[in-house]
């Protein structure tokens, strides 16, 4: 970006653009790990009644 | 004289073949053989051909001319052709899962479904192609397949869908009678829908899947995939049935009597506008909104629902990618897992190997809550409909985890149907319900466990007043 946008950013307001370089693109594991990792926090942040037992032999409801 | 069959043959129903048959017009063997040629020269234009099967079939249309020389009818399924997924072994034949891995692989019996559709005459002509290992790796494109993309009979730009790509297409193309599709997590009902068939998840535990790959023991259902709802009903009506051989078996037989369910004037349908509001193809969504009012006049009460907000398609990754791990775990340990085709599918199963078995137990435990909340969503009503896919078939190199199709919004409706209709293992059938972008459009409609019958009643009315399963894809140059 040059100094004269930079400067007509900040003059009208708006804030600089961040300094950092944008990420390159992950690969298929990494991004394949993320997924279960996301996952794995979702599922444990649910609330559940520490009652309700797991459907081990699995019937339609 | 050689018999030759028009173009219009090909799309029949199984009924007004087989009462062809049994007027004897023509005999197994010409039957048999004008269907295989026709899917040994179609199949591969659409990569829906696996293994063509015509050498057994033709021998075994000799026995059944027998038969029908002697009167002696088996069933409404007697000398018709159909395909089997890839999927699903046939004894001393390839069964390769689609997967560059399984290439040659044999088995020396066939699936339970093939065995009991052997038993009454159908004749199995092909093995039809299949994503690799059924998809459950979480694959980018549709060429993730060792047979390439499926491709859509409509526009070959287009996908035909997956896991069951070659069922699909088969169908629609008018190159088997009938197919055999699978479904973990929408495997039979996109197909359906991007090619234009009627298909049907069974309820978990109706069919058995002894001698199919396993993708998940607790998701997997094996399930028809056909022109019509009555014919769903007729194929159905062989392959259930419980098996000791398969441990998610119900136990639980079906036989087809779509006469004599409830009045629809004594039951509920439930739906949601979020979900036509959220299709943002305009043609799609008119379609969506006419197919909606046509199967809300069939005579039912009408009633607005929503899915409780629950987080249904974490729990359905979750399950399917842990099960898979498990099933697959072999591939992973000794590297071949690198030879799918789909690079994206290979790191989705390593990476599920680091799935924590915790992780799994609250996804079962959810998933109790889940099941708790669909059955509590049918106290109020007696079916759910809801758009099979938001939108058409997307292009073949067009990558499938960006999500296409739908707005986004906050608002519920039955967007999560698919994922919390298999959690629950309740059954589900598409209906070809319209055209956008000269594609066709699939419905949905979702009942409680072993409803069958009346998913294929409602089916049957509503094909009785359309004719969009009547619709048959140009000839492939």
């Amino acid at each position: 970006m040059r100094r004269r946008d930079l400067a007509s950013l900040l003059f009208v307001g708006l804030p600089a653009p961040a300094q950092t370089v944008a990420p390159g693109p992950v690969d298929d594991l990494t991004a394949a790990r993320q997924r279960v990792q996301t996952a794995s926090a979702e599922l444990a942040k649910f609330e559940i009644a520490i009652a309700t037992e797991p459907s081990f032999v699995f019937k339609a409801f | 004289m050689k018999i030759t069959f028009p173009e219009e043959f090909f799309f029949l129903s199984i009924s007004e073949i087989q009462a062809k048959l049994r007027a004897k017009e023509f005999k197994v063997k010409e039957l048999t053989e004008a269907w295989a040629k026709r899917l040994e020269l179609y199949g591969p234009k659409y990569n829906a051909l696996a293994h063509s099967l015509r050498k057994p079939a033709m021998k075994a249309a000799k026995y059944h001319d027998k038969d029908f020389k002697r009167e002696r009818f088996r069933s409404p399924l007697h000398g018709i052709p159909y395909g089997a997924k890839d999927l699903l072994s046939y004894a001393d034949h390839p069964t390769e899962w689609g997967a560059p891995q399984y290439k040659g692989q044999k088995f020396k019996e066939h699936a339970k479904v093939i065995t009991k559709l052997e038993g009454v005459g159908a004749n199995c002509i092909g093995k039809l192609a299949m994503v690799e290992l059924a998809g459950g790796g979480g694959y980018r494109y549709p060429n993730a397949s060792a047979t390439g993309p499926g491709l859509n009979p409509w526009d070959v730009t287009r996908w035909a869908g997956g896991s069951s790509s070659g069922t699909g297409a088969a169908v629609a193309a008018g190159l088997v009678a009938f197919g055999l599709g699978s479904e973990t997590w929408g495997s039979i009902l996109t197909p359906a829908a991007y090619c234009g068939v009627t298909g049907l998840r069974p309820t978990y535990g109706l069919v058995s899947r002894s001698g199919a790959m396993a993708l998940s023991w607790t998701m997997d259902k094996i399930g028809p995939m056909c022109r019509t709802a009555e014919d769903c009903g007729l194929v159905l009506q062989v392959i259930a049935g419980g098996d000791g051989d398969d441990p998610g078996s119900a136990g639980k037989s079906f036989y087809y009597t779509p006469q004599y369910v409830r009045p629809f004037s004594e039951m509920r349908i439930g739906w949601s506008p979020v979900d036509l509001e959220a299709v943002t193809d305009p043609a799609a969504r008119q379609a969506f909104q006419d197919a909606t009012q046509i199967l809300l006049k069939l005579g039912f009460q009408v009633k607005e629902i929503e899915l409780p907000d629950l987080p249904y398609r974490t729990v359905a990754s979750t399950i399917i990618g842990c099960e898979m791990a498990s099933i697959f775990e072999p591939l992973v340990a000794d590297g071949r897992i690198q030879q799918l085709v789909d690079k994206n599918q290979a790191a989705g199963i390593v990476a599920a190997t680091s799935y924590k078995a915790t992780d799994y137990l609250k996804a079962m435990r959810v998933r109790r809550m889940i099941q708790d909340a669909m059955a509590k969503l049918f106290s109020d009503v007696d079916v759910m409909i809801s758009p099979s896919r938001p939108g058409v078939a997307t292009k073949i190199d067009e990558p499938l985890d960006r999500g296409a199709g739908t707005a986004g919004s906050s608002k519920r409706g039955l967007k999560d149907l698919g994922a919390a209709g298999n959690l629950a293992g309740l059954p589900a059938l598409s209906l070809p319900c319209g055209f956008a972008q000269s594609l066709p459009l699939g419905i949905s409609v979702v009942s409680r466990p072993f409803q069958e019958n009346l998913l294929l009643a409602i089916g049957k009315q509503y094909q009785a007043q359309t004719d969009w399963h009547k619709r048959r894809p140009p000839l492939p140059a």
